[in-house]
């Protein structure tokens, strides 16, 4: 069933392109797309490891610098430097897990969000290496040995492959053992330890598998957009990405995607209300604790519930499975 | 003296995060609305500067009531990361609506007092010494009032255990509108006595909400005696910082800090039982 719909959910996003051709509405397809992977790379452990993190701002940035400064100075291309961005990303995931394994709840958040701020004051401080707050600008579109991903269209295409992939390796994963351990460590540590769950390991696997997904939409960002900066990769991007959770609903395959999706275009719509956007987007987060701290999925499933449907939507299945 | 105004931030921000759980991210745009408000009471009221202090903190303070009953009640026994994002969503509107309200553009406000002060050869405002003075004032008036007041100790049965305080009669709702309302009083002080060392913008307080953050982490969570010797130590630690590594590595002073106490020590400097001594 889950798979089905992921298909045609697939299937869907990929025709896009045929129909909608505006360069704005397909760049920010391409935005959404890179959401969507940032919230479900975020999703594997907030929502199944129970880790919350608000460094995904961090990581994506510095996926972003390593693919640019690889590109800029090295003169390499996408295909080269994104490897290396998913490999050191994942390096400093790793690195940031282990103070952090340590570490629950409030504390656990409060770290990432040091780890998150220090990260963006390096990249304003350091200008020899990084060029500070002017940023790095003439970066390569993203390409292949044999061919150069020029257009939107093309771009699009890369962003929806490289999404794909990761979307399909949280599915992967979440049925994996490793997947299971994850749950079980977000159910109860203590517990899942007691029954032979290696907590350590799964929460650094989480932790270094995350990171590198960011990193990776890090690289491509860097490459689609042309130039970057701090500015991009800060708290404010680790907060919207635990919210695009959080709306969607935690540690469900179908909730980074509705979230990552309606919170990169709500605030598109909000701009006819010009002045009052981030206002309203405030009052929204709040209103959505306060009505639906389940996310849209927790409200379906309670609905379907209520209706006496006989499947129950799939984030319900999965709580029962942890 | 930048240490007065972390102290006093921290202060708040311990108080909630130990008795309530709370992690309050609209502490510092509390701090931000407290500069305001002493800003307008000062330049439309005309009112003197002090008198515009109280009240900001007091304005605040029943604003700390309202965000209390709206949004921290409801959601007091869902998990700790709904209230961070809700109160991230507050943060938002708040300085958006002060960005709306008061325009982006930073202002000046008048001094409390002018004058420098000339200690061997070190020139110090009075102002700044204001500072710190009156935040150690109501540091001092919170701890007396914590210790011996009814509910100041209804507060530290609940930091202790909320389910026995429960059991013993003590209203949950009561004291945690109490808690919540001095914490934004604090925060209103803080910002009414910086205002005229810094400018006030809608912005100024989402950099000292993350510093004060590090100050909690360091002092122990809960410890109001560690969070004062923790702002303290961070103002000093980052103008040596400043003036002996380099200006720009100043702001990392605090969350290099952070990690390294979370790593090392968790419970901070002092521990996270002196709420309860």
């Amino acid at each position: 069933m889950t798979n089905r719909i992921m298909l045609a959910l697939a299937a869907g996003v990929a025709l896009i392109p045929l129909v909608i051709t505006s360069p704005y509405s397909l760049h920010m397809g391409i935005l959404a797309l890179i959401a969507v992977g940032l919230a479900s790379a975020l999703n594997l452990i907030a929502g199944y490891a129970g880790q919350v993190s608000f460094a995904t701002g961090a990581f994506y940035g510095i996926g972003a610098y390593t693919a640019a400064i690889l590109a800029t100075r090295a003169g390499l291309e996408l295909w080269v430097t994104l490897p290396a961005a998913v490999v050191f990303t994942g390096l400093i995931g790793l690195l940031l897990g282990i103070p952090c394994l340590r570490l629950r709840g409030h504390y656990l958040a409060i770290a990432t969000i040091g780890f998150q701020e220090g990260t963006v004051i390096i990249l304003l401080q350091w200008v020899d290496f990084t060029r500070g707050p002017m940023g790095i600008t003439g970066i390569p579109k993203p390409s292949l040995p044999w061919i150069a991903f020029e257009s939107l269209t093309a771009n699009y295409y890369v962003a929806f492959v490289l999404v794909a992939v990761i979307v399909l390796i949280v599915i992967r994963l979440v049925a994996s053992g490793l997947g299971l351990q994850m749950m079980a460590v977000r159910e109860n540590e203590t517990a899942a330890r007691s029954v032979g769950v290696n907590t350590t390991y799964v929460k650094l696997a989480a932790f270094t598998i995350s990171a590198a997904m960011c990193g990776a939409l890090g690289a491509f960002y860097a490459s689609y957009i042309g130039s970057i900066d701090p500015s991009v990769f800060g708290i404010m991007l680790s907060a919207t990405a635990l919210v695009m959770v959080l709306a969607g609903g935690w540690g469900t395959l179908f909730g980074p995607i509705i979230g990552g999706v309606v919170l990169t275009f709500l605030p598109e719509w909000l701009r006819v209300l010009q002045d009052y956007r981030m206002s309203l987007y405030g009052a929204i987060l709040i209103l959505i604790i306060l009505f639906m701290p389940q996310g849209v999925l927790g409200v379906l499933s309670r609905l379907s519930l209520t209706l006496g449907r006989k499947e129950p939507v799939e984030g319900k299945v999965e709580r029962n499975v942890a | 003296m930048i240490g007065g105004i972390y102290a006093l931030m921290a202060v708040g921000l311990t108080m909630i995060f130990g008795i309530l759980n709370v992690v309050n991210f609209a502490h510092g745009e509390l701090y931000m609305l407290g500069a305001y408000a002493t800003l307008l009471l000062v330049t439309v009221v005309k009112l003197p500067v002090a008198v515009a202090i109280i009240g900001a903190v007091a304005i605040s303070a029943v604003f700390g009531l309202l965000i209390e009953r709206a949004i921290f009640r409801p959601i007091r026994l869902a998990p700790p990361l709904n209230a961070i994002i809700a109160s991230m969503g507050l943060s938002y509107l708040l300085s958006d609506s002060a960005r709306i309200a008061f325009t982006p553009v930073p202002q000046m406000m008048p001094a409390a007092i002018s004058g420098v002060l000339n200690v061997g050869g070190v020139l110090v405002s009075y102002q700044r010494i204001l500072v710190l003075v009156v935040a150690m004032v109501l540091i001092a008036a919170l701890t007396l009032f914590v210790r011996y007041s009814w509910i100041g100790i209804a507060m530290r049965c609940v930091a202790q255990d909320m389910v026995a305080a429960r059991l013993m009669g003590i209203s949950l709702n009561r004291v945690a509108a109490t808690t919540m309302a001095i914490s934004a009083g604090l925060a209103a002080a803080a910002g009414g006595l910086i205002g005229p060392l810094f400018v006030v913008e809608p912005n100024m307080g989402v950099s000292l909400l993350l510093k004060a953050f590090a100050v909690v982490i360091l002092g122990g969570v809960g410890n109001v005696a560690g969070a004062i010797a923790a702002g303290l130590l961070l103002g000093v630690t980052e103008s040596l910082a400043a003036g002996f590594i380099a200006t720009g590595l100043k702001d990392l002073v605090a969350f290099v800090i952070l990690i390294l106490v979370l790593v090392v020590r968790p419970t901070g400097l002092l521990g996270r039982t002196s709420l309860n001594d």
